[in-house]
């Protein structure tokens, strides 16, 4: 199933030595035109250039549809005290993923929450590194001999850490699935 | 929507540690060198977890930004 992404996962995952992961598990990446207007990093350009090259890649355009629903959700998000500040490009991330019934790849903290508050978008699975870290290993993608390194990995190459709490939770399910030794 | 006081008694506790993990890390040195609005961006980052907020202080596009705080050693928690 194809699955759409904001920038930040973008930009994170370019750098990650096994971003081959991401197509192996969706096939498919929908972005909007934001990210290839904010992308200026070597590891960016020269990934989603082959993400292009080899169409795994859609930029899907911004249409009135999407707009009506990005104005829906930023209208919400800035009446919550509790959602902190979500950006253009993470709400049509969310946008999208909600008119294509699609998970969205984004670790923006106000665009989780704001899926997480928006009545909306209680159905939509908004997913992080950790959350698709996961999903590889569950899917075989990542062997299970790895599947603590392969966190670690992420984390060295990206320079983005996993919360203490979040990943033991993520570990022990894979242990307790069996997909983890 | 209500959600459970325990989810956000957890969203609480997540942003706390991140911030505390960014703030640990962070190399101070190169922070305190920074011209000060690229000083502001960093400091912002480092409280907030804000990308692209800290990006637009900085006058930096998101991409460039994160070039930045890697530069600065400040990890992304999340």
């Amino acid at each position: 199933m194809p699955v759409v992404a904001d920038t930040c996962f973008i930009i994170d995952w370019s750098r990650f030595r096994r971003r081959d992961i991401l197509v192996r598990l969706f096939g498919k990446i929908i972005v909007t035109q934001y990210i290839i207007n904010e992308i200026k990093s070597d590891y960016a350009i020269e990934y989603v250039s082959s993400l292009i090259a080899s169409d795994k890649l859609y930029i899907y355009p911004i249409t009135s549809s999407v707009e009506r629903v990005v104005m829906d959700l930023m209208s919400y998000a800035i009446r919550d005290p509790r959602i902190p500040r979500v950006d253009e490009p993470e709400l049509y991330a969310l946008a999208l993923g909600f008119i294509l019934d699609l998970p969205v790849l984004t670790e923006n903290r106000g665009a989780r929450r704001l899926a997480s508050l928006h009545p909306t978008l209680a159905r939509l699975e908004v997913l992080g590194a950790i959350e698709v870290l996961e999903k590889a290993i569950i899917e075989g993608i990542v062997d299970v001999d790895e599947c603590t390194s392969i966190f670690d990995e992420y984390t060295i190459d990206t320079k983005h850490m996993f919360p203490r709490k979040r990943l033991n939770r993520v570990l022990e399910n894979l242990r307790n699935k069996g997909y983890c030794r | 929507m209500d959600i459970p006081k325990k989810l956000l008694e957890e969203w609480e506790e997540e942003d706390r540690e991140a911030r505390e993990i960014r703030r640990k890390y962070a190399d101070w040195n190169f922070i305190n060198k920074q011209p000060p609005r690229i000083r502001a961006a960093l400091i912002y980052f480092i409280e907030t977890g804000d990308r692209r907020g800290a990006a637009k202080l900085a006058g930096m596009s998101i991409d460039e930004f994160n070039k930045l705080r890697i530069e600065a050693n400040i990890p992304v928690v999340g």
